[in-house]
């Protein structure tokens, strides 16, 4: 049995400082009543990634409504797997996008009904606009729900989250 | 030339104070904000989200008491060995990261707005030798 009050070889101290740093850590955790780190609480936010990147399934309207994490982004703009649409008036796109992104400016949405009716329905997509405060990316998500697209999601960080993780932009039309 | 200066006693103590100031100023903060310590790990998009969780609850305390532990000499071995063997994963970390072509903030000392770079890199392992000079001679004065 270890004693780990009375450390004596070096495996021992290892022990001893991890079990100590973990019991302060969960306990000071519990003892502060705020929820600063909740694994659950994480998870709940974003899109699961057993749905999100699985193409066949079928997304329940309680997950339908989450946004997706900057990880989930850059893996879906990595593999190509989704359509990424920036919300926001073409003079913002401009100055500064997601790479791959195209852009349908939600209050201008009916002047790309062409564009959006060659795109599957089926096809993931993903909008983003702004910021966390920025309606145009959820707005622009019900309006394509409406015309029959059923697998779309919000980035809800939009583009100051992509900016302060300070990930490369496009810029231009 | 190179046992001499492992063996330096001096040095054994400026190394202590170096890592463990720097481990107590890279935990406090993330220990005031771990959910934005919990982003940084998420950006290097490797570990699912409990590694994440677990990561950033426990990671802060363990620097702040291993740089405790450092300074005031307490369980010497155990703190030098976590030690280097935390810089030498930070530095893994950093340099494929590096190598990935990410572009995000180091969450070395929680979001300081500093992006990873090769600097960061030289530092950790200037951190990692310092770690492995304590443990060291600690051992030997076994």
């Amino acid at each position: 049995m270890i004693d780990l009050l009375k450390p004596k070889t070096i495996f021992q101290e290892v022990i001893a400082i991890m079990i100590f740093s973990i019991v302060v850590a969960v306990g000071f955790n519990y003892l502060s009543g705020r929820d600063i780190i909740n694994a659950k609480s994480i998870e709940k936010e974003f899109v699961p990634d057993s749905i999100l990147f699985n193409r066949k399934t079928i997304v329940p309207d309680s997950i339908s409504k989450r946004g997706i994490s900057l990880r989930q982004l850059q893996t879906l703009i990595a593999t190509k797997t989704a359509v990424v649409i920036d919300a926001r008036n073409s003079e913002a796109y401009e100055k500064g996008h997601v790479p791959s992104a195209i852009n349908i400016p939600f209050l201008l949405m009916f002047d790309y009904i062409a564009a959006l009716s060659s795109i599957p329905t089926d096809t993931l997509i993903i909008i983003y606009c702004e910021g966390i405060n920025c309606e145009l990316s959820s707005n622009l998500a019900a309006s394509l729900k409406s015309m029959s697209f059923s697998r779309i999601f919000v980035y809800q960080e939009g583009i100051q989250g992509w900016q302060n993780a300070k990930l490369p932009q496009e810029s231009g039309k | 030339m190179i046992n001499k200066i492992l063996k330096n006693k001096t040095l054994t103590y400026i190394s202590r104070l170096i890592v463990g100031f720097i481990f107590i100023v890279a935990g406090v903060p993330k220990i005031a904000n771990p959910a934005v310590f919990a982003k940084s790990i998420e950006a290097y998009n490797l570990f699912p989200y409990f590694i994440v969780s677990a990561s950033a609850l426990v990671i802060p305390w363990l620097e702040l008491i291993l740089g405790l532990f450092l300074i005031f000499g307490i369980l010497l071995r155990g703190s030098s060995l976590l030690s280097s063997i935390l810089f030498f994963f930070f530095s893994i970390l950093i340099a494929v990261s590096l190598l990935r072509g990410l572009s995000i903030d180091c969450g070395c000392f929680g979001f300081d707005g500093v992006a990873l770079s090769w600097k960061r890199l030289l530092e950790d392992v200037g951190l990692l030798l310092l770690s492995v000079q304590i443990f060291y001679k600690t051992k030997l004065e076994d």
